[in-house]
């Protein structure tokens, strides 16, 4: 890893640890202290994505029939597979561990090297998870919600775990010593499948929302606590009633 | 005097024990009443949607017109309105109140539509489970298997039952509610340009 990411990297993470030091965010709490700033860098954001990422995935959509856009997103999907398992160990979660290092095994050799998804068919279905997940397992809350430079929407505790990821998923090591060195490869197809995934959902939330920024906002953070469960007592108990005016029922 | 007591607190507590195996069939098949009239309402906006939008003779203008009947007649959507703006809502002039109930539906049917519009004839769904949350709510959660999707989509609905029938009042796709988004989103749009910008924003809303 050049010196220059070494760097970044190290900024990255002070910015980010005293940024965690503050107050927090919790669950469905939106607690967005920088919105100027990040309003700004999810503009510059959506320019990048305009020019650069959309066009791509328009033209991978167009030409690329559904039959193997499934194959390569259950390829790039069976590769995270020992990352989830190794932080589902961590987790203390033995069975969870068991079943994804079987889906994995299963996957890589049957579905010849996660082309296909053959565990689902024996039920063997657990859903996968990062670093960030195994932070919230222990209780640490999301923290700010910031929008990373060309990444997007994030929160510190998304970042940290970003970080941990790319040095403990095993697929990354692999590659490091395949591209003699660099994970430049790896994390740009990864990057390319993920935008393409949600192609339609962006234009969706895009083309519909007064407030594209909130809505996106919204939306990242119900997901982020709804991969909580620590925050599932809390979806039960929101008040739709809350301020609604002139009660009819 | 200890006796007669006695005697009267027994049967206190037989009447109290009939009472209970007398009425306690009665409660849970009113509830299993209840939990299946939810269910029949889901499985029946769901089919309705559906027939609308396998309808090939039709034209995407009636096929919006006919969705935005189905909202209307199944969805709470001027309790939906008001609690998407939240405290704002009681901002609002009498004026502003009017001109927002047609835009909300209008913004409604623009955030539905196009999903619907995704439908394949080969996706299918299946209720799975109603859930009462509290004395006046259910969700009702079903699975919608698409061709385009690996995964089934989980989406539960959140229905109530007011003197008109049973209305819809949310739907959670995957957890993410259409509400709470909706709430977060008016807020800060209000909160960043005022009321006026806001219902402007709104009516600027594509209406096709």
């Amino acid at each position: 890893m050049s010196m220059i990411c070494r760097t970044l990297l190290t900024v990255v993470i002070i910015v980010t640890s005293f940024a965690a030091l503050g107050e927090s965010g919790k669950c469905y709490k939106i607690y967005d202290p920088y919105e100027t700033f990040n309003r700004r860098v999810f503009k510059l954001n959506r320019g990048i994505d305009r020019s650069l990422a959309r066009p791509f995935a328009k033209i991978y959509s167009n030409f690329m029939p559904t039959w193997g856009q499934q194959r390569v997103s259950s390829f790039f999907y069976n590769i995270k597979e020992p990352l989830s398992f190794v932080n589902y160990v961590i987790q203390g979660k033995p069975v969870e561990a068991s079943r994804t290092f079987w889906r994995f095994f299963v996957n890589t050799i049957f579905g010849i090297g996660g082309l296909f998804d053959f565990a689902s068919k024996f039920e063997l279905n657990v859903p996968q998870q990062t670093f960030s997940d195994t932070m919230a397992r222990y209780n640490m809350n999301y923290g700010m919600y910031i929008i990373v430079p060309i990444i997007g929407p994030s929160t510190t505790r998304e970042v940290y775990g970003k970080v941990v990821d790319v040095f403990t998923d095993p697929a990354s090591m692999v590659y490091v010593n395949q591209f003699d060195g660099t994970t430049t490869e790896y994390g740009v197809a990864t990057a390319a499948e993920t935008r393409i995934k949600h192609d339609e959902l962006l234009d969706d939330i895009y083309n519909t929302s007064i407030d594209w920024y909130s809505k996106t906002r919204s939306l990242y953070i119900q997901s982020l606590a709804g991969k909580d469960p620590a925050c599932a007592k809390e979806e039960e108990i929101i008040n739709y009633d809350e301020n609604v005016e002139e009660e009819k029922f | 005097m200890m006796k007669m007591l006695k005697k009267k607190n027994f049967r206190i507590l037989f009447m109290m024990m009939a009472a209970v195996l007398i009425f306690t069939p009665f409660i849970s098949l009113l509830s299993f009443a209840q939990e299946e009239g939810v269910k029949t309402f889901i499985d029946q906006v769901a089919r309705k949607l559906i027939d609308t939008m396998k309808d090939s003779s039709s034209s995407t203008k009636t096929k919006r017109d006919k969705v935005k009947e189905i909202l209307e007649n199944n969805f709470d959507v001027e309790w939906m309105g008001r609690s998407a703006m939240g405290v704002n809502y009681r901002k609002l002039t009498s004026e502003q109140k009017e001109q927002y109930a047609p835009l909300y539906l209008n913004y409604l049917l623009n955030n539905y539509f196009p999903i619907l519009m995704k439908y394949d004839n080969d996706d299918s769904y299946e209720i799975l489970k109603i859930q009462q949350i509290d004395q006046k709510d259910y969700y009702v959660n079903l699975k919608l298997t698409t061709k385009k999707s690996e995964n089934p989509i989980v989406i539960k609905y959140r229905v109530r039952y007011i003197k008109s029938g049973y209305k819809c009042l949310d739907m959670v796709v995957e957890g993410i509610s259409t509400l709470t988004s909706q709430r977060a989103e008016f807020s800060s749009a209000i909160h960043q340009s005022g009321v006026d910008l806001f219902l402007k924003k709104l009516k600027s809303q594509k209406t096709e």
